[in-house]
């Protein structure tokens, strides 16, 4: 009996190595994620040019009720890192290096391991996309960006988190289309990605009883879907060019809406706006000049407001 | 979206939802089968042990029939896909290790490696990335074995066997001293891997009872009296 010993001990001496192994590339593979996400900023302030100017837009922090809603699921962003993202999305670096780890049968065994990461470059690569070329990136064009010089895949691209990750874009968008609201001619843009995050949310909508946490991600998509909406409401409607009215009438009302109103009462003010007539183009001023002092404290920004807007006050 | 991505993508799921359902079909089978050896191996504690290589006789036809059911897993399943599906079969294979385990244990008294385990179960070495029975699973399989030997340890004394749990003692310190050299990390197997103390304590008391009476032979019980009172 006591020579069994020595086969249990050896038997065991191999089994160690095996879960070693398997723990220490476990952990690997769950740091690829990390390197993707603080380098970002790095890259940028290291005064690397400039990615795509159209996202030069400046950020527009979400109201509180937005940041409470959507703390977990979604921390604010700072616009460097959303154009390190975007770098990032050109350069699958900590993906690229890992790819002999996940080669073979490794890949399905680690995926749940990489697929915070892979979901993550997934968003990033598809932002990109959608800035260039107004589309959403196709599936086999994500896996052309996994693949080596020849063309041969690093590991297969699961669909799921091809479809979670760019369900993740629509957050990225509505960031980007509320944004856009302040610039000059923004809102149509505004309105452009909200026509196109409509159709993704349609075209997901099948997918979700195939694939776990897709029908999480469709609600955070339809919240988006809606912030995106109340903003671009704040187009003016399609009324015929009046002229101006004196300054200081148009400037008053609008602002103090504004100032005091989170965004879902932009439709608000779209709708009131067109009891002024204003034209565009005043109107995209008095946004851009509002939100310049939104991120400014409550009475700093009322009394910027107020200096520009002196009529208002007398 | 673009309508012809649409329509890879519907296909990709479409065909992986055909096989989950078609894996799903054979992984019931297979499961009925390790639950039968369950069954059958559980008839082990009230089993005085002139009759155990008898029942263990009938065990073994059902742990050669899972070897038809290991070859049509391993046909479905694609290359290098064998992680993807794994978790729809990991309880029945565990089963079926633990059934494979403990009939060679009845038999011989002896620890099946995995390599054995795996020859039993009809898995072949080129299944790997298909359909293997990993190191992982073995070792629950190990775990459930000696969960079933702390039981058996007190049931044969009970049918007048005052040698088995000495036995048992041995080989399950053995496989213990086994399970300490692993660095575990905090999951199942770790928690399970507790559980294994727990068996050692109730055979030593088994041990104990049985040494204290000098109902073993005389050779052994002084040495495990000591062992336990320490």
């Amino acid at each position: 009996m006591a020579s069994d010993a020595a086969p249990i001990t050896s038997l065991f001496d191999a089994f160690r190595a095996d879960l070693d192994d398997h723990n220490d590339r476990r952990e690997r593979l769950i740091k690829v994620r990390q390197p993707l996400l603080p380098r970002t900023p790095r890259r940028t302030s290291a005064g690397q040019p400039r990615c795509d100017d159209r996202v030069q837009t400046r950020y527009l922090p979400p109201p509180p009720h937005h940041q409470r809603k959507h703390g977990r699921l979604r921390r604010p962003r700072d616009p460097r890192r959303r154009r390190g993202q975007q770098k990032a999305a050109r350069d699958p670096g900590p993906l690229q290096g890992h790819a002999p780890e996940l080669a073979g049968d490794r890949f399905w065994h680690y995926q749940q391991n990489v697929s915070p990461g892979l979901q993550e470059y997934i968003e990033a690569l598809s932002f990109a996309h959608y800035l260039e070329h107004r589309s959403l990136i196709t599936y086999a064009a994500v896996q052309r960006s996994l693949s080596d010089d020849v063309g041969g895949p690093y590991f297969p691209l699961p669909v799921s988190d091809y479809l979670l990750g760019l369900s993740d874009l629509t957050g990225e968008l509505m960031r980007f289309a509320i944004s856009a609201i302040a610039k000059r001619g923004g809102r149509s843009k505004a309105s452009e990605v909200c026509a196109f995050v409509r159709g993704c949310k349609a075209d997901f909508e099948i997918f979700t009883p195939h694939i776990r946490d897709l029908s999480k991600k469709q609600r955070v998509t339809s919240q988006s879907l809606q912030k995106i909406e109340e903003g671009a409401s704040f187009c003016p409607p399609a009324s015929d060019p009046a002229p101006c009215p004196s300054p200081a009438a148009a400037c008053a009302i609008p602002v103090v809406l504004i100032r005091r109103l989170p965004l879902t009462a932009a439709y608000a003010i779209a709708v009131r706006t067109s009891e002024y007539d204003l034209p565009p183009d005043l109107l995209d001023d008095l946004v851009s000049r509002h939100v310049s002092g939104y991120g400014l404290d409550e009475g700093d920004s009322g009394r910027g407001l107020g200096a520009q807007t002196a009529p208002r006050e007398r | 979206m673009d309508p012809q991505d649409l329509d890879l993508i519907n296909g990709l799921l479409d065909s992986d939802a055909e096989l989950r359902e078609k894996l799903k079909e054979h992984i019931n089978d297979f499961d009925k089968k390790t639950r039968t050896m369950v069954g059958m191996l559980n008839k082990v504690h009230s089993t005085p042990s002139s009759e155990i290589l008898a029942l263990l006789d009938t065990v073994r036809p059902v742990i050669q029939s899972c070897q038809e059911t290991t070859a049509t897993l391993a046909a479905l399943v694609p290359p290098n896909q064998f992680w993807r599906w794994k978790d729809m079969w990991t309880n029945s294979l565990r089963s079926a290790a633990f059934s494979a385990l403990f009939v060679e244990y009845l038999a011989s008294g002896k620890l099946l490696s995995l390599q054995d385990a795996n020859t039993q179960l009809g898995i072949k070495e080129e299944w790997k990335d298909r359909f293997t029975l990993g190191v992982e699973d073995y070792l629950h399989g190990v775990i459930t074995m000696v969960n079933e030997l702390s039981r058996l340890a007190v049931n044969a004394v009970t049918l007048g066997d005052f040698e088995a749990p000495i036995r048992i003692s041995v080989f399950v310190k053995d496989v213990f001293a086994g399970f300490s050299m692993l660095n575990l990390k905090n999951d199942i197997l770790r928690r399970r891997f507790d559980s294994l103390k727990y068996d050692i304590k109730k055979i030593e008391e088994v041990v104990y009872d049985v040494s204290l009476r000098k109902l073993a032979p005389s050779s052994k019980g002084p040495a495990k009296e000591t062992k336990t009172q320490e």
